[in-house]
């Protein structure tokens, strides 16, 4: 899969990393050259340094042929602005964003975007894991895909499950 | 007619000044507690608000429900789409309208459905016009300037002065409307003689404009 991620910080770097590992096209883009470094030496996919949401630097990252994006720089409205983009422009096949503001991310995800939010994801895999409550827990990625939480056995830290697919 | 502007920048502030010695009810949202400040004890009959309008919360508290028109005019492109698209997906803003700061993102706003204003492209169209033709003004662009009613003046010695209307190779997607001649408006036919000094009023592509003009100034 030819495969765009926008954003080299910490997320966008270990899943460039992974995909890139698995044999996928990989094509990172972020505004700070620095922010490749984080990369590693074994990363063979390419780079671009550049603002994501430019047309042009996404033709040159090959947007026109690119099965997935995933829009995960550290400014929400980034990563609304390329994943429009993407999906309504180029008409990416799958399209990811990462929103941190819960509100925009349930507004966004109801116009279409499939977006992931973290800082509700985030807390309540921490209150779960907190009050070791075996109480389970449903988070939507976009439209399509659920994600569960459920605790397995009696241990002391919540055990975790994903499981994807329609819902 | 209540007027919400995201953005406290000279843009903005300008802007709000202006809609309320105009009149219009106006509020302003800023991001930076301290330029709010200073706006808000600058500009008396605009109500400022510090915080983020990309936050809908805000925009409620700006109150957003009840706006006509959303003018998001801050520095950052991405904040000013996702102010617009807040605004009329979610609040129902029957009017809204951006800034474009980089005009490399115009395309993106446009192929998102977002009216756009983009001072780079205003002001290179303006010197563009003066720059490649000279004898010939552009009046009023129409079809987000695909088409342009235009002025030309004949010189003494331009190859349509003293000819009828007909025996010109005009181009196709051109038409001569009117001519004033001084003072007088003469409704162009294909028998009326173009004098010196006549001043015509056509209407033509934009494409076509520098035909037009050669067929009735002749080459630069």
């Amino acid at each position: 899969m030819h495969i765009i991620i926008v954003g080299c910080g910490r997320v966008g770097a270990q899943l460039a990393q992974i995909l890139s590992s698995e044999g996928h096209n990989v094509v990172i883009v972020d505004k700070n050259q620095e922010s490749f470094k984080r990369l590693g030496a074994d990363f063979n996919g390419i780079t671009i340094t550049g603002v994501g949401f430019d047309p042009d630097i996404l033709k040159r990252a090959g947007i026109e042929r690119a099965d997935a994006l995933a829009a995960v720089t550290n400014g929400d409205n980034s990563n609304i602005m390329v994943s429009q983009i993407a999906k309504r422009i180029y008409n990416v096949p799958r399209v990811l964003t990462r929103i941190y503001d819960p509100l925009r991310a349930d507004i966004y995800k109801k116009f279409g975007l499939n977006t992931i939010g973290t800082t509700t994801l985030v807390a309540h895999i921490f209150r779960s894991a907190l009050l070791k409550e075996s109480a389970k827990h449903e988070f939507t990625i976009g439209n399509d895909i659920g994600l569960v939480e459920y605790r397995v056995e009696e241990e002391e830290t919540a055990a975790k499950e994903s499981g994807g697919g329609k819902k | 007619m209540y007027v919400l502007i995201v953005g406290g920048g000279k843009v903005g502030y300008s802007l709000a000044r202006r809609l309320a010695d105009e009149g219009f009810d106006a509020s302003l949202v800023e991001k930076e507690e301290r330029m709010a400040k200073r706006i808000a004890e600058d500009l008396e009959q605009v109500l400022v608000i510090a915080g983020d309008g990309c936050d809908p919360g805000r925009l409620e508290d700006a109150g957003i429900a009840r706006a006509q028109v959303v003018a998001a005019v801050t520095g950052d492109d991405e904040d000013n789409l996702i102010i617009c698209q807040l605004a009329r997906d979610t609040f129902g803003v029957p009017r809204v309208i951006a800034r474009v700061n980089n005009p490399s993102n115009e395309i993106t706003f446009k192929k998102l459905g977002i009216d756009t204003v983009s001072s780079t492209t205003i002001i290179s169209k303006l010197i563009e016009e003066e720059a490649t033709i000279g004898d010939i003004f552009t009046l009023l662009a129409l079809k987000r300037g695909k088409l342009s009613i235009v002025e030309l003046i004949i010189g003494p010695k331009a190859p349509a002065a003293d000819k009828m209307i007909k025996e010109l190779r005009l181009p196709a997607d051109s038409i001569l409307a009117t001519i004033v001649r001084e003072s007088h408006i003469i409704f162009a036919k294909g028998e009326t003689v173009l004098k010196p000094g006549d001043s015509i009023i056509a209407l033509a592509t934009t494409d076509s404009e520098m035909a037009l003009r050669e067929a009735l100034l002749g080459k630069e």
